[in-house]
């Protein structure tokens, strides 16, 4: 009895004592972090323009997020356009200071063009910590009303001429895999600079449809989406936006396993989304702090009150979350990337060697 | 009609919206854009846009009229202010200035200064007003006008740019030819859209994207005209005697006697800037083309000089920003990154751009049209009041001069992709630019080919792929092309005719041996040898990527070798004309040369090839202390360095100047700017210095 008595209040004084170190440190870890982030600037390097999407959400979430990490520090948002984010990924990756004190808005297709474009790629999007998403980026094709095609089933007779900018860039990749893999009849139209010069080509009729993120689509024409003059055909990305429940995923409309799993590569940009990063080698603490702070934000009622001002959509997941996406792209089969590859560069999917002049003998 | 308005309701609108802006408070926002648009303009590789992003914050608290005045009143008025640094040092402020200097800055030379600024301000303001009366009047007619304009009439619109080549050329036309085809080969470096092929970017990320055209188009101009500053150790203009209030109303007056000229500027100024794509750096060159083309006599005084050059130029680029609402405004689609900004303005103030902004929201287009109309007569208003001041600084001396302009450079090319490459592009094409300089090859007609180049692929390409040869049947295509085709084949037929008449007397023709040792031997070769690589190694790629690069190379050698040859066997008259005198110059009265031309006074080729020289290891120098030190921090070493060896000024004068100069370009660039500073081995060394905001330089 005396035996237990004394056992416990060992016990108790024991895990109390622990319990007051792991709280101590745990504060003293907070205080680090304060006393860090206090009187510093916080720079979110964009990797496009001022004018697009990314710049936008950065800018929304540089003003809001700063009260939440510790220390209250000042955040600025800069911007390091080129390569199609390629740039910026990789100068937050090996050249900006691993304290805590850069983050990123990297392209949403990081992963992706990792293994796709490997000579590009001067990173490792395993590394990175990501801190979280606050909205995700399906990209949706937009078909003009007066077309005869309603539904994406229909492309397998009619065709659809559809806009692109660049070979380089989702608004081809997308559509190819999908005209690919389901044998759709598209014809893609690339070349335009940007958006602008793709919307006025449907405007026209040159192009019957565009396919652009749909969290643009609801800034740049949400009249003419609510007043059907533009139509959704199919949205690509892991799961569909919660704006569009009925608009399917290719992935959806085929049973073909290696087709899914094709398209779970290559649109997983679109889960990804605005998304803020964080270089390796970064303290475990901050990268902790920055997470806790992001997920503050999300709920901040002000900050909920001026993305709706701003009919910008907000669907947050955590960094963990982001961080499986990742690696779950990562780990995607060699063989399906090379098969992507071969798609995108018009060769036979299987392809191994040679594959040009194949193409060339195709032709 | 679509947007169903009628002339009563435009004007009632119109009127309502004055009444909006006439509010002082507005009023106060518009002139603090202006104010902001001016400064920012004057600095080299600033332009609009990086002033919007920092507008951008303080409009979320404001009412959407002052908000869009505001931003309009900094937009519009960039390419007033970007007119001093190039008549008074050859620099252009920004992008749409760059054709100003050839006719600015040799005005500035000559002592007139204040002309210049006289009639390139009152040119500006025209423009704009221009720009927005076209705007407001054309409200109902804007979208089937935009709808109108495809892919494939914008390939002939661009093609007809291009096609000033020939004007722009002058006498030289080989040369000029050689210079547009080496521009349009720049142009295509980088992500080939239709292919995805990566073009000559030898592994660089800097390269992806193209070549920037700040670093370019400032190592054009900007570095050559320095460098000459520094080569003649003259003042940029010799005497004051025709400074004051004098010579500024001369420039006025000349304005309003080439009206018809600002007229039809100011149209091609604001067609061209609706077209999403077509920027400010090609508007400014159609239009001094144009005048080069049309207006009397222009063949013998353009590029020395004339007035009317900087007319064209200027009115032009500011009715441009009258038509760069004309996307925005018809369909909610923003035709630039700077629009983009305001778009983002509009939102969060709950308009949504459209068709809408032509019917309900009229009375928010004509505020947008008012605020430009307004903004423009302010812009210019200002620069009038220190237009004076400013002519003076051409009386600087050299050695004050160069290094702070040279230092303000530097850091106008980093605004280019923000890379170290940056600086190499501003060296590499300043040593192309002052050789073409001093051996008579015509600048503008490599920087036309570089701004068009690239637009022209582009839209040839989409218009091939969507229609294939169909788009050449359209009608607007046909005229466009048949008017290019007539304007350059004319002059050809009548220089044919002449030449026919004169040679009557045949003169023997003989070989020149004196043309191998003639620098415009090798420069000539070495244009060949960049086409010969370019044919070569662009042979792997596809079909669509390759196409247009090996047609240049094709293209580029034959010329090449046309011009060596015809160099080497001249008839004996033709000889004395063209090579005798100083290396690759050309003189006689009838020769044509639409581009600045050096007067070293006496100095001799040595003295000439040694100061240059110095000049480059300056550069370099520059570039080797920021690699270590950092970008801003190098630029005060610099600056010390040159006035106390090269210029031998005293310790008092230098380090007043520098202090000063350095002082300012810290305010601006690091606390204002907030630029990203690339990193320097200093930085590496002590990443302390990174985190801590005032010296986060490194």
């Amino acid at each position: 009895m005396k035996f237990n008595k004394f056992f416990g209040i060992v016990a108790v004084a024991s895990s109390a004592l622990i319990a007051t170190s792991t709280f101590s440190m745990n504060s003293a870890k907070a205080n680090d972090v304060a006393n860090f982030y206090k009187g510093k600037d916080i720079t979110f390097i964009v990797g496009f323009s001022v004018g697009g999407s990314y710049g936008a959400y950065a800018r929304m979430l540089a003003r809001h997020m700063a009260q939440y990490v510790p220390g209250k520090p000042n955040i600025l948002t800069k911007h390091l356009q080129g390569g199609g984010g390629a740039r910026a990924a990789s100068h937050l990756y090996n050249a900006a200071p691993k304290d805590g004190t850069m983050l990123g808005f990297l392209a949403d297709s990081l992963a992706v063009g990792q293994l796709m474009f490997p000579k590009k790629a001067k990173y490792d999007a395993g590394k990175m910590h990501y801190i979280g998403r606050l909205t995700p980026v399906n990209p949706v094709l937009m078909i003009n009303k007066n077309h005869p095609v309603k539904k994406i089933e229909q492309v397998k007779t009619t065709q659809v001429i559809a806009s692109c900018s660049g070979r380089n860039n989702q608004t081809y990749m997308n559509v190819k895999a999908t005209k690919e893999l389901l044998g759709l009849k598209f014809k893609q139209v690339c070349g335009y600079a940007g958006s602008a010069p793709q919307t006025l080509a449907q405007e026209r009729g040159d192009v019957d449809a565009q396919s652009s993120a749909w969290i643009s689509w609801k800034i740049r024409a949400w009249d003419k989406i609510t007043s059907g003059t533009i139509i959704p055909l199919v949205q690509f990305g892991l799961e569909r936006e919660k704006d569009l429940p009925n608009v399917p995923l290719p992935q959806d409309l085929t049973d073909d396993k290696e087709a899914q799993a094709i398209f779970k590569f290559v649109f997983a940009g679109g889960a990804v989304g605005r998304t803020l990063i964080s270089a390796p080698g970064v303290p475990k603490d901050r990268i902790q702090a920055l997470r806790i702070a992001f997920n503050k934000t999300m709920k901040d009622p002000k900050f909920l009150a001026e993305a709706k001002k701003r009919n910008a959509n907000i669907d947050p997941i955590s960094g963990e979350a982001l961080d499986k996406i990742t690696a779950t792209v990562l780990s995607t089969d060699k063989k399906l990337v090379q098969m992507a590859g071969n798609i995108m560069k018009g060769y036979e999917k299987n392809c191994k060697r040679d594959c040009k002049k194949k193409k060339k003998k195709k032709k | 009609m679509e947007s169903g308005v009628g002339i009563e309701s435009m004007l009632t609108m119109a009127l309502q919206a004055l009444d909006i802006i006439s509010d002082p408070s507005r009023i106060i926002f518009l002139i603090s854009g202006v104010l902001m648009g001016l400064v920012i303009g004057v600095i080299p590789g600033l332009g609009g846009l990086v002033g919007l992003s920092l507008l951008l914050p303080f409009t979320y608290a404001m009412d959407p009229y002052a908000a869009i005045a505001m931003m309009l009143g900094l937009g519009s008025v960039t390419v007033t202010s970007d007119t001093i640094p190039a008549v008074l040092f050859g620099v252009p402020g920004t992008s749409g200035s760059a054709a100003t200097i050839l006719d600015g800055y040799p005005l500035a030379r000559k002592g007139e200064a204040s002309r210049a600024f006289g009639a390139a301000f009152t040119a500006s303001v025209l423009g704009g007003l221009f720009g927005a009366l076209l705007l407001a009047v054309s409200v109902p007619v804007l979208r089937p006008f935009m709808l109108s304009f495809s892919q494939p009439e914008m390939f002939a619109i661009c093609l007809f740019g291009l096609s000033l080549v020939a004007v722009l050329s002058g006498s030289s036309v080989a040369k000029g030819l050689l210079a547009a085809a080496l521009g349009i080969l720049i142009s295509t470096i980088g992500d080939d859209q239709q292919t995805g092929t990566i073009r000559w970017a030898f592994d660089t990320q800097y390269l992806w994207d193209g070549l920037p055209l700040v670093p370019f188009a400032l190592g054009i101009f900007a570095i050559p005209e320095l460098a000459d500053l520094m080569i003649t150790r003259k003042t940029v203009s010799g005497d004051t005697k025709n400074f004051g209030k004098k010579g500024q109303i001369e420039g006025v007056k000349d304005v309003f006697k080439n009206w018809f000229l600002v007229l039809r500027c100011g149209v091609i100024g604001s067609v061209l800037g609706s077209i999403p794509g077509i920027g400010a750096s090609v508007v400014d060159w159609v239009a001094y083309g144009h005048a080069a083309r049309t207006e009397k006599d222009a063949q013998k005084t353009f590029g020395k000089g004339d007035i009317r050059g900087v007319i064209a130029s200027e009115s032009s680029n500011n009715a441009k920003e009258g038509g760069a609402l004309v996307p925005t405004i018809a369909f909610g689609v923003p035709g630039s990154a700077s629009m983009a900004l305001l778009l983002g303005a509009f939102l969060i103030h709950g308009i949504v751009p459209g068709p809408k902004m032509l019917s309900e929201n009229l009375d928010l287009t004509y505020t947008m049209v008012w605020s430009v109309a307004f903004a423009n007569i302010f812009g210019a208003g200002l620069c009038f009041i220190f237009a004076n001041k400013l002519a003076k600084i051409a009386v600087i001396r050299p050695g004050i001069l160069v290094p702070v302009v040279l230092a303000v450079v530097f850091l106008g090319a980093f605004q280019g992709h923000k890379d170290w490459a940056d600086l190499y592009v501003l060296i590499g094409f300043g040593m192309l630019g002052w050789l073409m300089k001093r051996l008579r090859w015509p600048r503008p007609p490599l920087v036309l080919g570089f701004v068009l180049g690239a637009l022209i692929e582009r839209y040839l390409y989409i218009s091939y792929s969507r229609w294939e040869f169909e788009w050449l049947s359209r009608p607007v295509v046909m005229i466009i092309l048949i008017i290019t085709f007539i304007s350059v084949i004319l002059p050809v037929i009548q220089k044919f005719r002449k030449r026919g008449k004169s040679q009557n007397k045949k003169s023997k023709v003989s070989f020149n041996k004196d043309y191998l040792l003639n620098p415009d031997f090798s420069f000539t070769l070495i244009f060949g040898l960049i086409f010969t690589y370019a044919l070569i190694t662009s042979g792997e790629w596809e079909m669509d990527a390759k196409l247009i690069p090996m047609l240049l190379g094709v293209f580029g050698i034959i010329i090449s070798f046309f011009h060596i040859s015809s160099c080497f066997f001249k008839s004996d008259h033709e000889h004395k004309e063209k090579i005798l005198s100083v290396p690759g110059q050309q003189t006689g009265e009838e020769t044509t040369h639409f581009d600045i031309q050096a007067d070293y006074g006496d100095l001799t080729s040595k003295v000439i090839y040694s100061r240059a020289g110095r000049y480059l290891l300056w550069c370099i120098g520059y570039i080797i202390i920021a690699q270590l030190i950092g970008l801003l921090p190098a630029i005060l070493v610099f600056v010390i360095a040159y006035m106390r060896l090269e210029a031998k000024e005293s310790w008092r004068v230098t380090l007043t100047i520098s202090s000063i100069m350095w002082g300012l370009c810290y305010l601006l660039f690091h606390s204002v700017l907030k630029v990203l500073w690339p990193l320097a081995i200093i930085g590496s060394w002590f990443p302390v210095l990174r985190s801590i905001r005032e010296f986060n330089l490194f």
